[in-house]
């Protein structure tokens, strides 16, 4: 078995899913409790609490429990992990892609007759 | 029930060139021409590359920076349909630094004297659902910037 990096899985993985990330867009613009994201989305409180879950084991959504009250808000340690990853590989593809079309130019077979 | 299996995170990235696609794909498959453009920062070297194109061959390609450091990606063909397509397994000798196995595909479509090049690097999680999530969702900085 490969050993993989678990947060960088976990983070791509949570966000892999339309509601996890349409969760994470609504806690970027403010903290909410569990209750108020199962009422912005038409789906059930306990499927809301599924996927808070997930998030929280993903390390993008903290969760701080008052009571009863569970506020939910994003890590963005999490996120910027995520997005450093991607740029890096990002950046590795382009640089090569780029060179690519150099080569292909350099080694045109039709260069000479144009 | 079987498990829901999310689908697998991928970077898409295309381009356009003014090649054959049979040109493409050899300079993807032919390790002579891919040590002479595949090393993609300014003074990084691949002083050596073995790709062994077939389904289930290995390729390993060993790049070295201006300074001496010596990486190493490597990883198994699970598609080889030349000239139009391979995927092959994806992963560096330096597991601290980067995730472990991914998946990175090469599509080319053919557009007369021109051939579109589609590449999808996948950080999939499990190694046995690729192929059940062709596609996957796309991911880029784009739309990351925006979440974030």
């Amino acid at each position: 078995m490969v050993k993989r990096r678990p947060d960088l899985d976990a983070v791509f993985s949570a966000l892999a899913d339309p509601t996890r990330r349409r969760i994470v867009e609504r806690l970027v613009r403010g903290e909410l409790t569990v209750g108020e994201i199962a009422a912005e989305f038409p789906i059930s409180q306990p499927a809301i609490s599924k996927h808070v879950k997930i998030l929280e084991q993903s390390g993008l959504l903290t969760r701080e429990i008052d009571g009863r009250v569970h506020r939910c808000r994003v890590s963005l340690a999490a996120m910027r992990d995520a997005a450093h990853w991607l740029e890096e590989q990002e950046r590795f593809w382009n640089g090569a892609l780029d060179n690519l079309d150099d080569f292909l130019a350099r080694t045109s077979p039709d260069k000479e007759q144009r | 029930m079987s498990n829901t299996q999310a689908p697998t995170a991928a970077l898409v990235i295309r381009r356009t060139y003014k090649a054959s696609r049979s040109r493409v794909f050899a300079a993807w498959t032919q390790p002579e021409l891919l040590r002479q453009w595949f090393a993609p920062p300014p003074g990084w070297t691949i002083p050596e590359a073995t790709i062994d194109a077939r389904v289930g061959g290995t390729y390993r390609i060993t790049f070295r920076s201006p300074d001496g450091t010596v990486r190493i990606v490597g990883g198994v063909f699970r598609e080889y349909r030349e000239p139009e397509r391979f995927s092959y397994t994806w992963a560096w000798d330096d597991r601290d630094r980067d995730a472990g196995e991914m998946l990175v595909s090469v599509d080319l479509r053919d557009h007369g004297d021109e051939t579109e090049l589609i590449l999808t690097h996948e950080n999939f999680a499990d190694q046995t659902s690729y192929a059940r999530h062709e596609g996957g969702w796309q991911l880029s900085l784009t739309n990351l910037a925006a979440i974030l």
